[in-house]
């Protein structure tokens, strides 16, 4: 009989020492999927942060060739200005002048 | 007989016990890989929430920076070559007082010049009241020769009061025109070209600027 309780003890050993191994390697398993979990959480918040300094960047460019264009179509019109006030300058030149120069010997 | 059928049930009864440890230790592990996986997505998603908001507020945050820029780049912009254009303008401007100087050259040596100084004479003469006048001329308009004294009784009959002219001794360094003093009274009037012109520019300028620039 103390045979029987003896093998039956051992086999209840065993069994334990089974399952306190897959409770080990549970506890393994979850230890390595939060290390993993962290290096994979941490790849994908770089990488869409990459794509977004690339997507700011171009938006950024993008602003910036609009504001040359506004600047250059400014200095355009600008120029246009300076020529049409320099042509009536000149078609006008001799009146204003003639204005002016009418009134210089009159005190 | 007896022995060997206890022997086969203890050995039915160890395997049992054994088989159903391994069973439950099959479970332990699988639901561990089930949590892993649950681990590994859940953090994959928080992340990429978070990171999708950040990113999405750092392209705002781009955008924003980059269109504060431009507007102030764009005004600086305007303000410059709105600079440039009034510039432009004044210079334009400006160049009619200039060709009137080279005219007003040309103007001096003509015999309408002379007789308008004789009435520039006459008029300082009024302005004064009469009395003792100094009259300076520049150093061409003193050689012209004027009859001062002619001038001096034509007015002393029109105002009705002595009137004496003196040319002073010192030429002016002016254009023409010239500059009247009397002497009882110690003030003078300033006929010189470049006064009258400065004076009248002050007054024309801005007509002067919108006949110039006139699309009429």
């Amino acid at each position: 009989m103390d045979e029987v309780l003896k093998r039956i003890l051992e086999a209840e050993r065993e069994a334990r020492r089974i399952v306190d191994s897959a409770y080990e390697e549970a506890r393994r398993i979850e230890a390595e999927a939060r290390r993993e979990a962290e290096e994979r959480a941490k790849a994908v918040y770089e990488e869409i942060m990459r794509e977004a300094e690339r997507e700011a960047e171009r938006e950024a460019k993008r602003v910036e060739e609009e504001m040359a264009q506004e600047i250059k179509r400014l200095e355009e019109e600008v120029l246009a200005e300076m020529r049409k006030f320099e042509d009536l300058a000149s078609k006008n030149l001799e009146k204003a002048v003639n204005l002016l120069l009418s009134e210089v010997l009159r005190p | 007989m007896l022995f060997m059928s206890l022997v086969g049930d203890l050995d039915k009864l160890v395997s049992a016990i054994i088989s159903k440890a391994e069973e439950e230790a099959k479970s332990v592990v699988a639901k561990a890989r089930e949590r892993a996986e649950g681990i590994i997505k859940g953090a994959i998603e928080e992340a990429k929430a978070k990171a999708e908001r950040d990113a999405s507020e750092l392209v705002k945050r781009r955008r924003s920076e980059a269109l504060s820029k431009r507007r102030s780049e764009v005004a600086k912009a305007r303000t410059e070559v709105l600079r440039k254009l009034q510039d432009h303008k004044e210079r334009l401007i400006e160049g009619v007082v200039e060709e009137v100087k080279r005219r007003v050259q040309r103007l001096v040596e003509s015999k309408e010049y002379e007789e308008r100084l004789v009435e520039m004479i006459k008029e300082a003469v009024r302005v004064l009241g009469g009395g003792t006048i100094e009259v300076k001329l520049n150093k061409r308009d003193a050689g012209l020769g004027l009859d001062l004294t002619a001038i001096a009784s034509e007015l002393s009959r029109e105002l009705g009061k002595s009137v004496e002219l003196k040319l002073s001794s010192e030429p002016g360094g002016f254009m023409g025109g010239l500059v009247a003093r009397s002497l009882e009274a110690g003030i003078e009037v300033d006929y010189t070209i470049e006064g009258i012109l400065e004076r009248k520019w002050r007054k024309l300028r801005s007509e002067v600027a919108k006949l110039l620039f006139s699309e009429t």
